[in-house]
């Protein structure tokens, strides 16, 4: 079966620079839309410019066809940055921002703190609970095999949720079932909820783990552009035999200034005018840079 | 009144025994053979759960996770998003206990076609020991939404079971036991197998006696022997534990105003509990009784044993037919 590929145009390294700060901006609207509720701000912002990569230039989609079967398939294992996904889906074009902007957490909505694939569309796996991700895309993964499709399985893990259990025996299974289609991400934005990772249950040396449990690693600065970008270009044919696991070095809350390298901000709102005030600015600013960057034709 | 031609036939004098994990293995591989995208999965139990002919044949559709409960149940529900058709099976215990998390969020939540098979439910692993009895797996199961719950009493049962299971969408959960247990159907033709129906193997308007599983065919036994002494006790078997038949509770609730439960699981929340809150929530005037483990957890030694020591088996049955009777008059 020859891959059908979806026709969207790829932007380049610099127009998903200032797509990765729009998404920061879009983020920051739905903290606000979102009052006292508020959502997961810091890990979402952490994993903003791997997702632009994936979803606006990386994965073969077509959101106006969201079950098409020969997609590509990205699971948010570390569901609680469903806002951040939202938002990246949003703007992909799989459903209004308007729509998340006025419904997100509310009776109804199709839009609540973790992920449901049957309410949203785009989004592929019920995740929320950590250390499921991994094993669905194993199966995915298994059942593209079974099925002759071309697909690639991405899923996204957070750090802290490297400590379950689960995600080891999922690492033992990816390279025995041969899963070469298989792509984990882990965002290594050092922080869980109670602190830094290291000081609640270390889970370093992290590649070297990953490694030995027969991965294909890959690690990068889950913040610079052009190593995400030639990251995803240069993977492994989808039929090869290894799994690949790319170490996203990130910083938890990236690009608004209240929040960045913040654990306490794992959640966070933005009530506060003041607050307010200054996250709408950094991200303003996010994008005022990326567009200067575009217009003088830089891509580096 | 239950009209006698509504009785479902059985046949226990001759004696015949056949494992239900045997004929799920069986079955599964039946289906294989037309089926492309049936997939068997397992975690170290092949030759347990009578996998070992389906990986000879279908190596390929056989999967074996190794001693990974939750990476397989998790795994199996990917398999079923991306359009396959995995039947997972292991014990009962590792399925539901180790894997309860697996089981909730990617198969019940997200409704995803993932049929679980659950071998030696129960005390039926006997000297095994509580590790690896499941005497929660139906209580916990039961409070999650979509699951189906399959209680086959017999390995034609079981067959049939699996084959619906194959053609319909949807997590669902095959209970099933270790030994072989005695055959009540003479043929897969003879089960008149309804999701969310029972089978009413004997007759009567004294007492009900509602079972699953491998305690049916002991509740026959204990209805026949109470026929001689002219107490007329009905058996009714439930073909799923969820959904349930409230018809035929609440038949049994106001024809015999005496209902009692016997099933190889804990008495809290499984069959026992689920007839009770039908019942009582219809308000219905009756008498009441579960048999089953009472809340704890058993000592060590062979099913038969264990079964008798909390009256699970037909002389217990008989016995507490009788008290439940007293307590009726």
């Amino acid at each position: 079966m020859t891959l059908k590929a979806s026709t969207r145009q790829k932007q380049d390294v610099a127009q998903l620079r200032l797509t990765a700060a729009e998404l920061r901006k879009g983020l920051v609207e739905l903290t606000i839309a979102s009052g006292s509720i508020g959502g997961h701000v810091g890990g979402s912002l952490s994993i903003m410019d791997v997702l632009a990569a994936l979803y606006f230039r990386q994965l073969n989609i077509d959101p106006s066809n969201p079950c098409w079967e020969e997609r590509d398939r990205f699971i948010l294992s570390k569901g609680h940055a469903a806002m951040g996904l939202y938002v990246a889906l949003a703007k992909a074009g799989y459903f209004p921002m308007e729509e998340l902007l006025q419904t997100y957490n509310q009776l109804n909505s199709r839009f609540g703190k973790h992920c449901d694939m049957h309410k949203t569309p785009g989004v592929e796996a019920n995740t929320g609970s950590l250390g499921h991700g991994l094993s669905l895309g194993i199966g995915l993964a298994i059942a593209a095999r079974y099925r002759w499709l071309k697909y690639r399985v991405y899923v996204m893990m957070g750090d802290g949720e490297q400590m379950e259990g689960a995600i080891w025996e999922a690492a033992m299974a990816g390279p025995h079932f041969k899963l070469g289609n298989l792509i984990a991400i882990v965002d290594r934005n050092k922080f869980c909820i109670d602190g830094p990772t290291e000081n609640i249950m270390p889970i370093e040396p992290l590649a070297a783990k990953w490694r030995d449990f027969g991965w294909n690693v890959i690690e990068i600065d889950g913040h610079d552009m052009s190593q995400i970008v030639e990251t995803l270009d240069n993977l492994p044919p989808v039929d090869s035999q290894t799994p690949t696991a790319i170490i996203s070095q990130t910083i938890k809350g990236r690009g608004v200034s209240l929040w960045e390298g913040n654990c306490w901000y794992h959640y966070g709102d933005l009530v506060d005018e003041k607050e307010k005030e200054l996250a709408l600015r950094d991200v303003e600013e996010g994008i005022a840079r990326a567009k200067a960057a575009l217009s003088a034709g830089s891509s580096c | 009144m239950v009209i006698e031609k509504t009785l479902t036939p059985y046949n226990l004098s001759e004696g015949k025994k056949h494992s239900t994990r045997k004929a799920f293995g069986e079955t599964v591989l039946e289906l294989a053979r037309s089926n492309p995208r049936l997939l068997a999965v397992t975690g170290d139990l092949t030759l347990s759960v009578n996998l070992t002919d389906f990986e000879k044949e279908f190596p390929e559709r056989f999967i074996n996770f190794g001693v990974a409960e939750q990476n397989m149940v998790a795994s199996a529900a990917g398999m079923a998003i991306g359009g396959m058709l995995p039947f997972v099976a292991t014990f009962a215990s590792f399925l539901t206990l180790r894997s309860c998390e697996q089981v909730r969020n990617d198969c019940s939540y997200a409704d995803t076609n993932v049929k679980l098979v659950g071998a030696n439910a129960g005390i039926s692993g006997g000297p095994a020991g509580p590790t690896h009895h499941s005497i929660e797996d139906l209580a916990m199961l039961r409070a999650m939404p979509n699951i189906i719950i399959l209680t086959p009493a017999d390995s034609f049962e079981t067959r049939v079971m699996v084959k619906w299971m194959a053609e319909q969408e949807g997590p669902m959960y095959l209970r099933l036991g270790r030994d072989p247990w005695p055959l009540l159907h003479s043929s897969e033709e003879a089960v008149n197998f309804r999701p969310g129906g029972s089978e009413c193997f004997c007759g009567g308007d004294d007492v009900t006696i509602f079972a699953i599983g491998n305690m049916v065919a002991e509740a026959i036994l204990a209805s026949e022997e109470l026929s001689k002494e002219g107490i007329h006790a009905r058996v009714v078997s439930f073909f799923t534990l969820k959904p349930i038949d409230r018809e035929a509770i609440l038949a049994a609730a106001r024809q015999t105003g005496a209902l009692i439960t016997i099933e190889d699981h804990n008495v809290i929340g499984g069959l026992g509990s689920a007839v009770a809150e039908v019942a009582v929530e219809a308000g219905a005037p009756l008498v009441f009784k579960r048999l089953g483990i009472p809340d704890e957890f058993s000592p060590i030694g062979s099913a038969d044993d264990l079964y008798a020591r909390y009256k699970m088996d037909a002389k217990g049955i008989m016995a507490t037919v009788r008290e439940v009777l007293a307590q009726k008059q």
